[in-house]
């Protein structure tokens, strides 16, 4: 068994930054060995098209057989990822707001 | 979560969004500044005035709603044609923006300050001025119908078009502005199109979402939630009463 990888995505998850950081998923999920760990304590600014990286991050492990998890969400993130219907995308502890 | 941190988070989201409006809201000012016959670059300062508004009274910051609305006003009467795009109008929409900018900096702030009332007053009734009685009459109609309806649940089938996001529509502070007139019971995501990330176009929008929404609002309040994403969004709206054919 490999430890997950842990790769902290900060400043922002929103249109304006989402063809960056969506080449900087792509490059760390393809040099992480097994399941990651996105910690996103520090993005400042999030929407849907952030929304829709974690979505894709999660797909492209998923279809591996590996496991993508988010781990410290800014209040930023939690509250766009609930009003969106995505809450299952939060780790369980923020899972009952809404 | 306490109250007070689900307070903080609401803010910040808000203002994340406000902001970034803002930007796109100068953003279109500084394009029409060029061309005053560019139609599109009004439409988007309108639409992110309206977003502004909109998100603003979600959360219920009422001075941002006020002004904001003044400002939107003036730029209807523009797209309509019965306002002149030029020199004074682009000023005082000039000025409008750095308005906004102060009042969403209260926001931030968490104060309010009677200059800045006194300003949004001030400016307003300019703004007013300008684009006449006729809008605001439009607007207090708009304001007084989601009391008309009787109270139900409704099912709303939304499903983002690919340039959605591009063209400054992202479904968030849509959604957000739904709870001004009812109670979203249930939301969720349809999450199936977006693909692996080296598919992935990241300002393409691949996003979908169904939403059960409590509200007395006549369908065409609900209905106009969403008419500046239109072009951008296919929208299904089931009243409470559907049968099965409706779907």
């Amino acid at each position: 068994m490999t430890a997950a990888t842990t790769i902290c995505l900060d400043g922002d998850l929103n249109i304006q930054a989402a063809a960056g950081a969506c080449e900087t998923l792509r490059a760390a999920l393809a040099a992480a060995p097994g399941d990651v760990v996105l910690d996103l304590s520090q993005v400042q600014a999030f929407d849907s098209a952030g929304a829709q990286l974690l979505l894709a991050a999660q797909r492209t492990l998923g279809a591996r057989g590996r496991v993508l998890r988010v781990a410290d969400p800014a209040p930023v993130v939690v509250e766009a990822l609930c009003t969106l219907g995505l809450h299952a995308l939060l780790p369980a502890s923020h899972g009952a707001v809404s | 979560m306490t109250d007070d941190e689900i307070l903080a988070t609401a803010r910040a989201g808000f203002l994340d969004e406000a902001r970034e409006m803002l930007a796109q809201f100068e953003a279109a000012l500084l394009a029409m500044e060029q061309d005053p016959r560019d139609g599109e670059a009004v439409n988007r300062a309108f639409r992110a005035a309206h977003t502004i508004k909109g998100a603003a009274g979600l959360f219920g910051y009422d001075a941002v709603v006020g002004f904001t609305h003044e400002v939107e006003s003036l730029l209807e009467a523009t797209r309509s044609g019965e306002v002149a795009l030029d020199e004074p109008a682009m000023g005082l929409l000039l000025q409008g923006r750095d308005q906004i900018g102060h009042l969403l900096d209260e926001v931030g702030r968490g104060d309010a300050d009677a200059g800045t009332a006194a300003a949004s007053d001030h400016l307003g009734r300019q703004l007013r001025a300008l684009h006449g009685p006729a809008t605001a009459g439009t607007a207090a109609a708009t304001a007084a119908a989601p009391a008309t309806g009787t109270q139900g649940v409704w099912h709303l089938s939304l499903r983002m078009l690919g340039d959605a996001l591009r063209n400054g529509l992202d479904p968030l502070p849509f959604i957000r502005y739904l709870s001004t007139l009812g109670r979203v019971q249930g939301i969720r995501a349809i999450t199936e199109a977006v693909p692996e990330l080296q598919d992935l176009d990241p300002e393409a929008c691949h996003l979908g979402f169904e939403i059960r929404f409590a509200s007395a609002a006549p369908r065409t309040a609900i209905e106009q939630v969403f008419e500046f994403m239109q072009d951008d969004c296919d929208l299904a709206v089931l009243d409470p009463g559907a049968g099965p054919d409706a779907y």
